[in-house]
């Protein structure tokens, strides 16, 4: 090869290497995806199947672990905080059965946007949610529709925070809260990666706030859209739908 | 605990280890990020380009026999997978490759690594487009990773002496291609 050829090569060696939110970003989805659990099993579980967040920093690392253990116990099942460490360790090893690999055909058709897209399902199946913008005013935009690599785990911590203080507010019976929580949190991040949590919580805060039929409709959404999620038994308890 | 028997990479196959699913995904993420990328997918596409590589690891844990280096095993996994993309998503999804090239990180004005790193990595990419697949498959190995044609081989289910040919013609058209690069940018 001529050197021009070599130089690109040297130079381009590391380019493709991922930053620390793309090791972030790719975990916390593929936990989702998994169940929030890896073969492994053992006292930590959630903690080592996502051991290639060591990078992002404990608070982050506890907090997606945490989330995790939630889509395994179902959303609120136990009655376990969000919020609490221990939560984590005593995370049981339970095996999930393995995700079935998306064909990228049928991928394509969970992801039909791309780009940054918000969750078909949650749009489409709580056109109430956006009761709390205001009347007149167009949809804010997302804030982090184009967002960087630098800022992903930002948001991903953000992300978080959302979701579990909705979690908390279900936990204390606080629908409202939660639901406004869900709400900001769809505002904020549209095609978050944890828009699927967020839908799972939505149909139980729903369900918790009276509104049947809503939570319903959304918990429909959710299990077209996500067949074979792990939150997916949780949403089909709730309001009764088993 | 499940565990992998993997053979450890030095010497390649005289020690076997015990590797978890954890241990796979933390040492090898970097390996099928950065190549998923170079075979040719997408970055809008790669978070779950890589997400079906690891899928497909965790369904397969058992049939792992240790015969090959794990970076073998993951990149028979990953080239098929990136193949499918290719195909399925973009040869027949204009607007999707539209989209995707739009979401393409175009050189950053600061800091100026950032920069240089996304204009190197954006020269590659337009480079490797140009090659067979093939051919692109086994220069990304040697040349970018640094594997042994044998191992290469192995990956990709050749004959040795198929990926020595194949190698050469990879070597070629990315030199014409780099060639045809650099008098466009000249004009």
């Amino acid at each position: 090869m001529n050197s021009f050829a070599k130089e690109i090569l040297d130079a381009a060696r590391s380019a493709h290497d991922p930053s620390e939110a793309d090791r972030a970003r790719v975990a916390a989805k593929l936990a989702n995806r998994l169940g929030g659990n890896t073969p492994s099993g053992g006292g930590g579980g959630a903690v080592a199947g996502l051991g290639g967040l060591a990078k992002v920093g404990v608070p982050i690392l506890i907090a997606l672990a945490a989330l995790g253990f939630v889509a395994k116990r179902g959303l609120v099942g136990s009655g376990a905080s969000l919020q609490a460490p221990h939560a984590v360790v005593v995370a049981p090893p339970v095996m999930e059965p393995a995700a079935p690999v998306v064909p990228p055909a049928q991928a394509q058709a969970e992801s039909p946007q791309p780009g940054p897209a918000a969750d078909p399902a949650s749009e489409m199946a709580h056109p109430q949610s956006n009761e709390t913008a205001p009347p007149v005013a167009p949809p804010p935009p997302a804030p982090h529709a184009n967002r960087s690599p630098a800022v992903a785990a930002t948001d991903l911590a953000g992300e978080m925070a959302l979701i579990a203080a909705a979690q908390t507010a279900i936990q204390s019976g606080d629908y409202a809260t939660a639901i406004a929580k869900l709400d900001e949190h769809q505002r904020s991040y549209p095609s978050g990666v944890l828009s699927e949590e967020r839908t799972a919580a939505r149909v139980v805060a729903l369900c918790g706030a009276g509104q049947q039929a809503e939570a319903r409709s959304v918990a429909t959404a959710f299990l077209a859209r996500h067949p074979s999620s792990p939150l997916a038994p949780r949403v089909r308890a709730s309001c009764g739908m088993q | 605990m499940p565990m992998l028997q993997v053979e450890a990479a030095s010497p390649p196959r005289a020690s076997v280890v015990e590797m978890s699913y954890e241990d796979i995904y933390r040492d090898h993420f970097d390996f099928v990020w950065r190549n998923v990328r170079r075979l040719g997918v997408p970055e809008a596409f790669a978070d779950d380009a890589v997400q079906d590589v690891f899928v497909v690891v965790h369904r397969r844990l058992g049939e792992f026999e240790g015969r090959s280096t794990m970076r073998t095993w993951l990149f028979g996994i990953l080239s098929r997978v990136a193949r499918d993309y290719r195909r399925s998503r973009m040869r027949h999804d204009n607007k999707a490759l539209a989209i995707a090239a739009e979401g393409e990180p175009q050189a950053a004005p600061t800091p100026a690594d950032i920069a240089a790193r996304r204009e190197a990595a954006r020269i590659l990419e337009q480079l490797l487009e140009e090659i067979d697949e093939d051919k692109r498959e086994v220069l990304v190995l040697v040349e970018l990773e640094q594997m042994s044609v044998a191992d290469v081989a192995e990956a990709l289910s050749l004959n040795v002496n198929t990926a020595h040919a194949r190698l050469r013609a990879a070597r070629q058209a990315f030199e014409s291609a780099a060639t045809r690069f650099r008098a466009r940018e000249k004009k």
